[in-house]
């Protein structure tokens, strides 16, 4: 027979080793009363001398294959029906560890898309990101690495990309939204001009055709263009002979060269197609710093290795040309950090959150399985009186809680799948860069199938070993059930550790909520309510004179003005809360020119009239920019406070003349803002310039208009006045500014919603924990509770007693709480904006909310136990 | 529960079944008296551990077993040495005797 074979027979082989037992035993018994014995006696003596018979048998089956396996699964088969008897045990306990495998699942998953996902590209550990850092801000608040990332100016690139040895290849990369015409509808697409080294940087090679070589990225050199993927598709339904035709944009037409594959794409640079950068030197716009860069390292080469270099050649740029260097430094990032730098810390802590929430649950099912166990001792002591080693009851303790944690995994996943459809759903697309790879893989089973395993071992080892270690004897002597000294100190450390975990993961929670409750209550300085906003990129070729785009802005701003139920409106050169912001050079013209390296700056916002009355930005003196206010008129210039308070302090600044690093050279202040945060919450009003739009009109911008009613509701108008004045003028981003603002903290309050989640999550479990603790305990006693009642102790005096254990174990658990939360805390230090990580209030709500809701906890058993009956409970038993 | 109780070293209690079916096929309570005599009760052998060893047996292929009658005329199964068994009994044998002969010196070293 074969093992196999025997695995089938197992019934067979067993009936037969039975047999022969019994037949053993019997042939014994026969010899014994041939010597005299009585037969009674004699089969008594046959079966001491043949041993444990269970045992044998168990044994004898151990040397055929298979055994452990078939253990396993017989043991699994008694689990289920121990389970189906215990319905409501099954059920809190695959339903605590759903909660926290689930949890653990869902943000595996975001870690998994985010971090651990390789890079769609070769070698992608050598593609590094290149920026300047201007000179330190006057900001507060956690500012991430993204803040210092300044791009860089057309002309230091090319001296980076002449002068460092560090690098194979470098390329320059800048964002445009560009109009692509002749397919209906005109519609914006997100184009990225690109140096040719950009693609063998990231080293894809195109689906179809080519992309441009150095020869057409020069000066004057043919429009070319590269498609992506997806707009191939879109627009040109997947064919295949679109290489050589020509599509227009922005009423020109471009050659097309390639297409590049599906997931050539990065994520903070997302373009739908390509065109060459063909960077001029030598004119007045390349000190403007507007460039991305990024670069491929040489093979070896390290990033600091490479940063020392740029350094180097950093620090000849700003010899050469202080002018505009002055401060100025710059840095290498891997692509790597660059894609996940500032989510990577929330996402770490997140997931040490839901590792907490895990361990509580294993600690309340671990509390679960010990009192479930202390219940079934006599069952557990019959088991071990048949032949039952420890070690077969230990495992079989734990096929229980191996059963228990794949269903709670089972259905932990499918939760975790509605969570992450939920949590991508409710973003916003960029607030997590790569969250289009989120999804269920084989990592993410594999993480949950370990996790199952993990969590097994965690929360069934404890009770199998305490459970297996009693002693049976007693067991089976004892009439009824009592808990013994040891679990009962097992329990009690389960729950102090899990109201210390709860307690560090609402302090981390309300540390979280607190710092969004702080960005969104910050003084931000305008209104959001009531304003439509749409954004708008002008073809170069039709608006490339200033007249012709200055009258361009007022004419679509006079028509959306004659709109029903539009109070106000105007335009920004970029919206407030989007990251936004364009700065440069000024000087006073009533004092000497500063020498080189002392000039000052600003941040320079272009603005239409009634800027500020559409954004509810108070206007503290002077006026504002009007219809008297054209190119041939004398530059106006608006400033806001910190202008004042920085360049002005104790003067009048009105009628002041300035000198300008910008496309108009001077102009004169006619009046004054009050501050208003620009680039986001985070970032405290800086000191502006404000030039009018009718005297440095800009190619693109926000138009802002404030509303009578919702704001949705002149958008389609909106949108009809400016195809009204240019059919083709592409329009994007139509959003009121409220939910430009909720955009803005879409991340921060991800965050603290899910910690707050898992806090909430923990909270309740660790509760639940200490009431069945208490609750068992009191259940368990109730005879004793009866004697004491009998003999005449007051039930307010049991109630304390309840009470005092419950808080006991309360004040132990918040003790180690507030330790672990001291230590642990200071990670979330960059997470936070206006609070530290200490911050005493909320500490102190936490452990007041935590004492609160445990004592409600120790209340409802400590209740029962005044409740108890002596007559009665003295009968029980 | 008790601890079975482990015979000398492992494999001895195999050895001193192939040992005994070497004269004849025996069944199994015949087998545990057979050792028992012959080991003038120096092996303290609880029956019942007679029965994974001669499990062991039967996996390896070293005994057979068929069901036959008992002296008393029972049931009972009835185990027969193959070739294999005899052979493996061989280097067994060979290498106990050497192992012993090496104890021996160890614990002798003055009479090699």
């Amino acid at each position: 027979m074969s093992r196999l074979g025997r695995l089938f027979h197992r019934r067979q082989l067993d009936d037969e080793l039975a047999g022969e037992i019994a037949a053993h035993i019997a042939e014994k018994a026969d010899e014994l009363v041939e010597a005299g014995m009585s037969p009674e006696a004699a089969a008594l003596a046959a079966r001491a001398h043949f041993g444990n018979r269970t045992a044998i048998l168990e044994q004898s089956r151990e040397e055929w294959s298979f055994h452990a396996l078939e253990t396993l699964l017989r043991d699994l088969r008694i689990a289920a029906r121990g389970l189906r008897r215990a319905p409501l045990f099954a059920a809190v306990a695959c339903g605590t560890l759903a909660l926290g495998i689930g949890a653990n699942a869902a943000i595996f998953s975001l870690i998994n898309a985010v971090l651990l996902r390789p890079l769609p590209f070769p070698q992608a550990d050598r593609i590094v990101m290149l920026w300047e850092h201007p000179p330190k801000r006057n900001t507060t608040g956690a500012l991430g690495p993204r803040h210092q990332q300044n791009p860089a100016s057309p002309l230091n690139f090319l001296e980076w990309r002449d002068k460092t040895v560090s690098f194979d290849a470098m390329a320059g990369m800048v964002s445009i939204p560009m109009g692509l015409s002749g397919f209906g509808q005109p519609r914006e697409v997100a184009a990225e001009q690109v140096s040719a080294a950009f693609f063998p940087i990231l080293g894809v090679r195109p689906l179809l055709g080519r992309t441009f070589t150095e020869s057409e990225d020069v000066p004057n050199g043919p429009n070319v263009v590269v498609l992506s993927y997806s707009l191939w598709r879109q627009q040109f339904a997947g064919d295949r002979s679109v290489i050589g035709r020509t599509v227009s944009l922005w009423d020109q037409p471009y050659r097309i060269l390639g297409v590049m594959p599906k997931q050539f794409d990065l994520p903070f640079a997302h373009a739908e197609l390509w065109i060459p950068i063909q960077i001029v030197r030598g004119t007045r716009s390349d000190e403007g710093r507007y460039l991305s860069v990024i670069a491929r390292l040489k093979p070896g080469v390290s990033v600091a290795q490479a940063q020392t270099d740029l350094n180097r050649v950093a620090r000849e740029i700003a010899i050469e040309r202080p002018m505009n260097s002055e401060g100025w430094t710059a840095g290498v990032l891997s692509l790597y950090q660059q894609t996940t730098g500032d989510v990577r810390t929330a996402l770490l802590v997140l997931f040490g959150a839901v590792t907490l929430v895990l361990l509580i649950a294993a600690g309340n099912v671990a509390n679960l399985l010990l009192m479930r166990g202390a219940e079934r001792r006599r069952e557990l002591a019959v088991r071990a009186a048949l032949g039952a080693g420890r070690v077969r009851i230990a495992l079989q303790l734990l096929a229980e809680s191996l059963l228990l944690s794949v269903t709670g995994g089972v259905l932990g996943i499918a939760l975790a799948f509605l969570g992450l459809r939920a949590i991508v759903a409710s973003l916003p697309a960029l607030a997590l860069p790569r969250m289009d790879g989120v999804q269920l893989d084989w990592r993410v089973l594999i993480f949950s199938l370990a996790l199952c395993l993990g969590t097994t071992l965690l929360f069934g080892l404890v009770p199998a070993l305490a459970l297996s270690r009693t002693d049976f004897d007693a067991a089976l002597k004892q009439s009824g059930v009592r808990t013994t000294g040891r679990g009962g100190r097992i329990r009690g450390l389960l729950v102090i550790g899990e109201v210390a975990v709860s307690l560090v993961l609402l302090v981390g929670a309300g540390l979280l909520t607190r710092s969004f409750l702080n960005q969104i209550n910050v003084s931000r300085g305008f209104r959001t309510d009531h304003i439509l906003t749409l954004r708008m990129f002008f073809a170069p070729v039709r608006y490339y004179q200033n007249q012709r785009r200055a009258a361009y802005w007022n004419e679509i701003l006079s028509r959306i003005r004659a709109l029903p139920g539009v109070q106000s409106a105007s335009s920004a050169q970029f919206l407030p809360m989007v990251g936004e912001v364009a700065g440069s050079g000024f000087r006073r013209m009533d004092r000497p020119a500063p020498p080189p390296g002392l000039q000052t700056s600003a941040d320079f916002m272009m603005v239409s009239n009634e800027y500020f009355a559409t954004m509810g930005i108070p206007l503290l003196r002077g006026r504002d920019f009007n219809q008297h206010d054209t190119l041939s008129s004398e530059p106006g210039i608006i400033v806001n406070q910190a202008f004042v308070r920085k360049f002005f302090p104790g003067e009048d600044p009105i009628g002041a003349r300035l000198g300008l690093d910008w496309n108009i050279t001077h102009g004169v202040i006619v009046g004054i803002a009050a501050n208003a945060r620009q680039t986001d919450l985070t970032v405290e009003p800086q000191p502006t310039i404000f030039l009018n739009q009718a005297q440095a009109p800009t190619y693109f911008g926000a138009l802002v208009v404030r509303t009578a009613l919702a704001p949705e509701s002149v958008a389609a108008a909106a949108i009809a006045a400016v195809h009204a004045v240019d059919p083709d003028q592409a329009v994007s981003h139509i959003e009121t500014m409220d939910q430009v603002v909720a955009e803005s903290v879409a991340r921060p309050r991800l965050v603290s919603l899910l910690l707050g989640i898992f806090a909430g999550a923990a909270l309740l479990l660790a509760v639940v924990g200490l009431y069945g603790v208490l609750a068992y305990a009191v259940s368990q006693r109730t005879r004793e509770i009866g004697i004491r009642l009998a003999l005449g102790a007051h039930s307010a005096q049991l109630v304390r007693g309840v009470l005092f254990d419950g808080l006991g174990l309360m004040l132990l658990g918040i003790a180690g709480g507030l330790a672990a939360s001291l230590a642990l805390t200071r990670l979330l230090g960059s997470l936070l904006y206006g609070i530290t990580p200490t911050d005493p209030p909320t500490i102190l709500a936490v452990c007041a909310l935590l004492l609160a809701v445990g004592l409600f906890a120790a209340w409802l058993p400590a209740r029962r136990a005044a409740a108890v009956d002596p007559a009665n409970s003295l009968r029980w038993e | 529960m008790k601890n079975e109780r482990r015979d000398l070293f492992p494999g001895a209690l195999e050895m001193m079944v192939l040992q005994t079916l070497r004269s004849g096929p025996l069944h199994g309570y015949a087998i545990a008296q057979h050792i028992r005599q012959f080991s003038g009760d120096l092996l303290q052998v609880e029956e019942g551990t007679l029965y994974p060893a001669l499990q062991r047996l039967l996996r390896e292929g070293w005994v057979d077993a068929e069901w036959g009658l008992s002296a008393r005329n029972r049931k009972v199964r009835i185990y027969k040495i193959t070739a294999a068994g005899r052979k493996k009994l061989q280097r067994e044998v060979s290498s106990f005797d050497r192992m012993l002969a090496g104890i021996s010196r160890v614990m002798r070293p003055a009479e090699s």
